[in-house]
């Protein structure tokens, strides 16, 4: 007890000693700075020279220069906090600026991983690496140059999404049990059009911070990486997300034949929230 | 085998037989066209041979290629036979042709189905994944 009542005055001194030589001081809960700092960026105005290289998803061009850094994943925080270690360091400058180096790991090795390197004075995020379970960098952008943040005159919602127990209840009742990587959960349910305008359904799971999209669908789609295409005999099945396609091919393969269509979109139409 | 090694040797005979075998393989093949039953061809060869024995130049092309037959075969019936059997020799060969065809005509109508079909269900089937990788994007957009 007494090394206890030592030790506050002794952090209090390094404290006030750091502050005094401008030393930083690197937050003390990397993932509550993360979400805040989140939080922050999505009620400012930025702009500059952001290069980005993206692999997954495939496109076109696989390199390209924009003026914004592109909008997070979407947040599921209990399972962020559940899954994920997030540990602290001194970044590299990135455009002229200071940064704490965020590294994100999922508990589930198999799901991807990011680094973010985040402005330790504006708090917002400067540069960011999403690697496959191989360790490939899938996806990375990073502002080569900046300008000062404006406060937006409307502030963008980030979505944090819920956990939904109910839905993943009346999910398994319409579908029956399917499988999910460790740590991934269904948090979503939406319809979708797809090719030709036809209806289809889009399933969505989380892990926290990455997801993996389980699309029901009357067609087929391309097969190619990181997606799976399973003909579900009258529809198809498609699994797309940053995995090993066997994991990706594990989950299609454990989706059985949905119920007709229309009925399955209009039964969750009502789904619960 | 046999029965083609046996034609074979048949139609060699003939041809041997008639020297503008060109000429007599283009009437056979012309009344293999025009009548295609043997019962209708014999009044047309008996009657040619007769004319030809006659001497009467009726300019029946028959009797030109005849014309030994009737020299050498008093019987009716062995100057028609040799006839008959270059007639069927003649509709078998048409017969393979046509059959060949047929099956060309057939498989290439099978290939045509086959590029059609690939053409019409390729787009739902094994078009590229932008629809997957949209509907990835859109889950992957946090605000």
């Amino acid at each position: 007890m007494r090394h206890f009542a030592l030790l506050f005055p002794v952090m209090l001194c390094c404290f006030i000693v750091a502050a005094a030589q401008n030393i930083p001081v690197s937050p003390a809960n990397p993932l509550n700075y993360f979400l805040k700092s989140l939080e922050n960026e999505a009620g400012l105005n930025v702009r500059g020279v952001v290069t980005e290289r993206q692999t997954f998803p495939p496109r076109k061009q696989a390199d390209a220069t924009r003026t914004d850094f592109p909008a997070p994943y979407p947040l599921v925080v209990t399972l962020l906090r559940q899954n994920w270690s997030v540990t602290v360091s001194t970044g590299e400058q990135i455009a002229g600026r200071d940064t704490w180096k965020l590294e994100l790991s999922p508990a589930n090795m198999a799901a991807p991983r990011f680094t973010y390197w985040m402005d330790r004075e504006w708090n917002l995020r400067l540069a960011v690496e999403e690697r496959d379970a191989v360790g490939d960098v899938t996806y990375s952008a990073r502002y080569q140059s900046i300008e000062k943040p404006t406060k937006r005159s409307q502030r963008r919602s980030l979505t944090r999404l819920e956990l939904r127990p109910l839905l993943e209840k009346f999910v398994r009742a319409q579908i029956g049990n399917y499988y999910l990587p460790d740590g991934f959960r269904l948090v979503d349910v939406r319809p979708r059009t797809v090719r030709d305008n036809q209806a289809a359904l889009d399933l969505r799971a989380s892990n926290g911070l990455s997801v993996i999209v389980v699309v029901f669908a009357p067609i087929a789609t391309g097969r190619n990486a990181k997606l799976a295409v399973r003909d579900l005999k009258g529809s198809w099945v498609w699994v797309i997300g940053n995995l090993a396609r066997s994991e990706l091919e594990q989950i299609a393969g454990s989706l059985k034949a949905p119920l007709e269509m229309t009925g399955l979109l209009s039964g969750f139409s009502s789904a619960p929230r | 085998m046999n029965e083609d090694h046996e034609n074979n040797s048949q139609m060699t005979d003939l041809e041997e037989q008639h020297p503008e075998e060109r000429s007599w393989a283009a009437l056979l093949s012309k009344t293999v066209e025009s009548i295609p039953a043997d019962d209708r061809v014999v009044p047309t060869v008996l009657g040619a041979l007769r004319l030809e024995r006659e001497r009467v130049a009726d300019g029946s092309p028959w009797a030109r290629y005849l014309s030994g037959a009737a020299q050498l075969q008093n019987s009716d019936f062995d100057a028609v036979q040799p006839t008959l059997q270059a007639l069927r020799l003649e509709r078998r060969r048409v017969r393979q042709w046509r059959g060949s065809v047929t099956r060309w005509i057939a498989s290439a109508a099978a290939v045509a189905a086959v590029v059609a079909a690939v053409a019409v269900f390729a787009p739902s089937r094994s078009a590229d994944a932008t629809d997957a990788y949209s509907a990835y994007q859109e889950a992957a957009k946090g605000w």
